[in-house]
């Protein structure tokens, strides 16, 4: 039978899966908070209030890992919108020297 | 006719696809499809969180709009209700609810470190949402 940080590893997976992160392709950083959250739920596997704190934690790396899909995807944003400007740019250039006579 | 060059159709397609993502869409589906559903989802454990804090006293009338803005935002399952929030207030709610639970002995520290970090991702998440 799987120990107590090993279930809590597979339920903080299974958030990390429903927030369409693949923890094997997270970034570092998102890894990292999980690990660190897990090992310290392992420490309050006797303290009252335990499976609240399970709760806070899988919403709390749920809610680190939305925030890295929105950094990504904002930096996504950002390539397209410089790489728009380039070629507004080029087409503006080029039709400025075919124009010229 | 005049043929169309290859480049030419290549490079219109290039700008029309930039230009309808110029405004940032990746951004705004990942806050609207991936964020906002996770901040949703908690606030009602973060409410828990203010109203615990709020104890028996009645909430100022900042605190108690703030609470209906967001109660609204997540009823009609919409984030850009959220715009003008002033969460600072709630946010130290939440927190005296965290501590008071602790005072009360109700929750041990170390569970109690649990929800703080959740309110603090939370606080994080609603910023990251609202940034945009």
């Amino acid at each position: 039978m799987k120990d107590v940080k090993e279930q809590l590893e597979d339920l903080l997976v299974d958030v990390l899966t429903e927030t369409r992160v693949d923890l094997k392709k997270a970034p570092a950083e998102i890894a990292k908070f999980a690990a660190e959250r897990v090992a310290h739920l392992a420490t309050l596997v006797d303290d009252p209030g335990f499976q609240e704190a399970v709760r806070a934690e899988r919403d709390a790396v749920a809610l680190e890992a939305g925030i890295a899909v929105v950094e990504v995807a904002d930096a996504v944003d950002a390539r397209i919108s410089h790489i728009s400007g380039v070629i507004q740019g080029m087409l503006a250039l080029a039709s400025r020297s075919t124009a010229t006579p | 006719m005049k043929k169309t060059s290859p480049r030419a159709v290549l490079s219109l397609l290039l700008v029309l696809i930039a230009s309808a993502c110029a405004d940032g869409c990746a951004g705004t589906r990942a806050r609207e499809h991936v964020l906002w559903p996770r901040i949703s989802a908690t606030w009602p454990a973060i409410r828990k969180n203010i109203d615990g804090g709020l104890g028996s006293t009645t909430p100022t009338p900042a605190v108690a709009a703030a609470i209906a803005q967001f109660e609204a935002a997540v009823k009609a399952d919409d984030y850009r209700l959220l715009r003008g929030l002033k969460w600072s207030p709630l946010k130290l709610l939440a927190v005296r609810g965290v501590r008071v639970r602790v005072e009360e002995n109700e929750i041990s520290e170390g569970v109690s470190a649990s929800l703080l970090v959740r309110i603090t991702k939370f606080s994080e998440a609603l910023e990251e949402l609202l940034s945009q």
